[in-house]
């Protein structure tokens, strides 16, 4: 089966809420986040599609995407991130500072497929897939740790990865590198104590910045 | 002439009983098995064997309780810093500690990192820091042997009498 078909069985079914791409011969569709959970469940369950293995979920984090180039001064408290300003989807990543994205395979048809889903700050959620893929299970815990997006119907959506009380989400841009706090072994309290991080925050991107030409 | 020589003129040999305690200290160190990260690699290389830690009668221990000796191998997390403690406090007296390979030795290549603790010794006692990315077993066995050199320089009973 071509991709073409594939895209227009997509297509046929979802066309107004979704938006597909074929690029290095594999397709990559935007979902919008009301019909997210239909449409996965449609990949899986239709007999031309099978979508039937989630190989990994994955979050981005667009802030400041194709706003500035390399600004290096106030990264460790802001962020920072790489683009050119003559990308074509740059409005598009504008209006949604996050995407969390899921990347399947059909075992029957052997083809790939990827998703996207934007979130942003002011909603977070995300409807839940452990229903339909439970390897979703570890992959959607992971993306809560470290961006913080919120999955509606996952069974336990608690930390991974991070300490035990941990505060923030260490994977988006504006978290501090080096973290809120240090721990030490006290002596006289007998247990290992949470102190604010005495280090010096470090701006850590390459002194030598090269222009971008890939987009001319 | 040997041991066996000494023992020839009458059965037995004079000797500090510090000097005894110390040979059997020195002579069975038993490890905690305490890997964290790649350098956890190295240190089963070095009990494998290619380089044989048994030799030093050096066999590693399952459990705190049976172990003298804890070689932090690898990065020491926030998450695991914990439980490192409490494995270091099950441990029974008298114990040391090797802190092995730049993460555990001072927090390494995440020393700017904000899961990740800037040296083991925050959290507990070192005695002997092994430096290397990961170090290689002969560093830690020259480590161990620094070690061994430390623990035959104590006095355990002269040292209460004199008190």
């Amino acid at each position: 089966m071509k991709l073409d078909e594939i895209k227009n069985i997509i297509d046929d079914k979802f066309s107004d809420k979704i938006k597909i791409f074929l690029d290095v011969n594999e397709i990559n569709i935007d979902v919008e986040k009301s019909i997210f959970y239909d449409f996965c469940k449609f990949l899986k369950n239709n007999s031309n599609l099978k979508l039937d293995f989630l190989s990994d979920i994955s979050g981005v984090d667009y802030l400041d995407y194709g706003k500035s180039y390399w600004e290096t001064v106030d990264s460790t408290s802001k962020g920072f991130s790489r683009a050119h300003k003559s990308d074509l989807l740059y409005f598009l990543y504008m209006k949604n500072r996050f995407c969390v994205s899921y990347h399947f395979l059909s075992y029957q048809f052997n083809f790939r497929l990827r998703l996207r889903v934007f979130v942003d700050l002011s909603d977070m959620r995300v409807d839940s897939v452990v229903s339909l893929w439970p390897t979703a299970n570890w992959h959607e815990r992971e993306l809560y740790d470290f961006f913080g997006v919120i999955f509606v119907g996952h069974p336990n959506l608690i930390r991974i990865l991070t300490d035990y009380g941990f505060e923030g989400h260490p994977l988006r841009k504006d978290f501090p590198l080096t973290g809120e706090y240090e721990i030490r072994y006290d002596e006289n309290k007998e247990k290992i104590v949470r102190e604010a991080s005495q280090i010096k925050r470090v701006i850590n991107t390459p002194k030598i910045i090269r222009k971008d030409f890939r987009y001319r | 002439m040997g041991i066996d020589g000494k023992f020839n003129s009458g059965g037995f040999i004079t000797t500090n009983i510090d000097k005894v305690i110390n040979w059997a200290r020195t002579g069975s160190l038993w490890p905690m098995t305490f890997g964290l990260a790649c350098c956890a690699v190295e240190m089963m290389q070095t009990g494998a064997s290619r380089f044989d830690l048994d030799r030093f009668g050096i066999i590693f221990r399952p459990s705190p309780r049976q172990s003298d000796l804890m070689i932090v191998a690898g990065t020491l997390t926030n998450k695991m810093a914990s439980a490192l403690r409490k494995v270091y406090d099950q441990m029974p007296s008298p114990k040391w500690v090797i802190s092995m390979g730049s993460c555990s030795n001072g927090g390494g290549y995440y020393y700017y990192s904000y899961s990740v603790v800037r040296g083991c010794d925050r959290i507990v006692p070192v005695d002997v820091y092994v430096p290397g990315c990961p170090p290689t077993p002969e560093a830690l066995i020259y480590g161990i042997l620094k070690l061994q050199e430390k623990i035959k320089k104590t006095n355990t009973v002269a040292k209460k009498i004199r008190d």
